[in-house]
């Protein structure tokens, strides 16, 4: 019952086996090629140096609101800190969806 | 035995090359679903991976001075209160703010120059700023320009931009100008003797939390920040349970389910047929199994790796365009930054998990309701 079917010139087996091999080349050597991509740990040291000389706390994500921006630096009542009455409705927020984490005396003082 | 498995193999090849418009269609649609979902995940563990490398070396414990709920400035004199406590190495006053440009109507970050640098890049001399890219960017600036910036209290000063931060920085540095820490102090709105918050040194990690106890018992009304609260912020946010995965990955998950779903309604009359005349000439219910195994394994495995590709091109090569507008919403200033790369194997199996198997099961189980039915049925139903 099998032996006829592969008679046929066209072999789907070939196909799939041939693109299985190409793809699983090309993922491997894109992911070497982004690790190695500018020489990576002298980025982060340089990176790192910033972030110490200038006591940096916060990365640049978005600029759309201050509390967004400078996410660990909420002040307490963030919702108002624009205009008055602003909330806090941006549409990147929903995105920084973050669960409290308590403060460094928090857990003491309660 | 195995000879069998690869006609069988063949046979499924066949009938998928047989329907090829509407499989590559499938593959397409099935490879753009899985890009999306792994692009929410590559994306979001290098930003954590990026965050958890650097801000590691931000302040042990920040000090702010809360007023009605709103950050107030500090006397520089209330740093010498915070250095006399044991434990505290160093501490260094902050001066930063933010700035309104009309012009292009962004806000950028304003900082002074911190005392202690010994980079002098970082350093900036009276009458001179150091930018990020993005306010270079957006006013066609280079070094050596001049700047004027418009002062709180009205009229301009102006600036020669004594330097730029590199590209591969963006990710810290990308709104920021720098300054002298008296003009910063001018372009703030802040007296001689004020600063915005204290960055505490601390070389003993353990200490952070009984430092700050004692700090907010004897100065109330003051809101500390520890670094570990910061490292936890971010790691909270590109974890699995943050928002960018938590929305990015169930649209992508809702595909899956629509996609799963049409596969396991049934087969359609075409495939049922197929199935009814395979049983009819000889084939056994596990052979028909098999079969579709192969045929729904072919199509998961191919979009699955495909989606892949897509999805390093998009986060690694292209940036993630995609992710960077979810989370810079109505920014004025997008920020462009470079993600490093590190191999994570258990992301990549979550990628691979999470696209390939819902859709082998899903299939198998109208395959395994057609193979066990009477093959005559099936034609007469056909």
């Amino acid at each position: 019952m099998f032996s006829t079917m592969s008679n046929n010139p066209i072999r789907p087996l070939h196909y799939f086996f041939s693109s299985l091999t190409i793809l699983s080349l090309v993922i491997p050597a894109l992911l070497s090629d982004a690790s190695r991509q500018g020489n990576q740990a002298e980025v982060n040291r340089f990176k790192q140096t910033l972030a110490r000389e200038l006591q940096i706390t916060d990365l640049v994500l978005t600029t759309e609101s201050r509390h967004l921006r400078h996410i660990s630096q909420p002040e307490l009542m963030a919702v108002f800190q624009d205009v008055p009455g602003f909330h806090d409705h941006f549409p990147g927020s929903a995105f920084f969806n973050v669960y409290p984490v308590g403060s460094p005396d928090s857990a003491h003082v309660r | 035995m195995s000879a069998k498995y690869g006609h069988i193999l063949d046979y499924a090849l066949r009938g998928l090359y047989r329907r090829r418009a509407r499989n590559l269609s499938l593959i397409l649609i099935y490879a753009a679903v899985t890009g999306f979902f792994a692009s929410v995940i590559l994306f979001s563990d290098a930003l954590r991976r990026e965050a958890r490398e650097t801000l590691q070396f931000a302040p042990a414990l920040t000090v702010q001075k809360l007023a009605g709920g709103r950050l107030v400035p500090q006397t520089t004199g209330f740093g010498d209160s915070l250095s006399a406590i044991r434990g505290v190495r160093a501490v260094q006053p902050r001066i930063w703010g933010y700035y309104y440009d009309s012009p292009t109507g962004s806000v950028f970050t304003l900082m002074a120059a911190p005392g202690g640098t010994s980079d002098p890049a970082f350093h900036p001399d009276s009458g001179q700023i150091v930018c990020g890219r993005g306010f270079m960017e957006s006013h066609f600036l280079r070094t050596g320009d001049p700047l004027s910036l418009v002062l709180p209290q009205g009229g301009l000063r102006t600036f020669v931009i004594s330097g730029q931060f590199e590209p591969v920085t963006n990710l810290l540095s990308y709104d920021l100008l720098l300054l002298h820490p008296a003009e910063a102090r001018v372009m703030l709105g802040l007296a001689e003797y004020e600063v915005t918050d204290f960055a505490l040194d601390i070389p003993n990690p353990a200490e952070t939390d009984a430092i700050g106890l004692k700090i907010s018992r004897r100065f109330p009304g003051y809101r500390l920040i520890s670094r570990d609260q910061v490292l936890l912020t971010y790691e909270a946010l590109f974890s699995r349970r943050g928002g960018l995965v938590i929305f990015g990955g169930l649209l992508s998950l809702l595909a899956f389910i629509v996609l799963a779903w049409d596969r396991a309604s049934g087969l359609s009359r075409e495939e049922r047929r197929e199935l009814g005349i395979l049983k009819g000439v000889g084939w056994g219910s596990g052979d028909v199994l098999l079969l579709k195994f192969f045929e729904a394994l072919t199509i998961a495995v191919l979009s699955s790796l495909l989606g892949l590709l897509a999805a390093l091109i998009h986060v690694f090569y292209l940036g993630g365009t995609l992710l960077k507008s979810l989370l810079s919403g109505w920014s004025v200033l997008y920020p462009d930054y470079p993600l490093n790369y590190n191999p994570d194997s258990g992301s990549l199996l979550l990628i691979l998990t999470i696209s390939v198997l819902p859709y082998l099961v899903a299939t198998l189980i109208p395959a395994w309701q057609g193979a066990v039915t009477d093959p005559a049925e099936i034609m007469q139903a056909g």
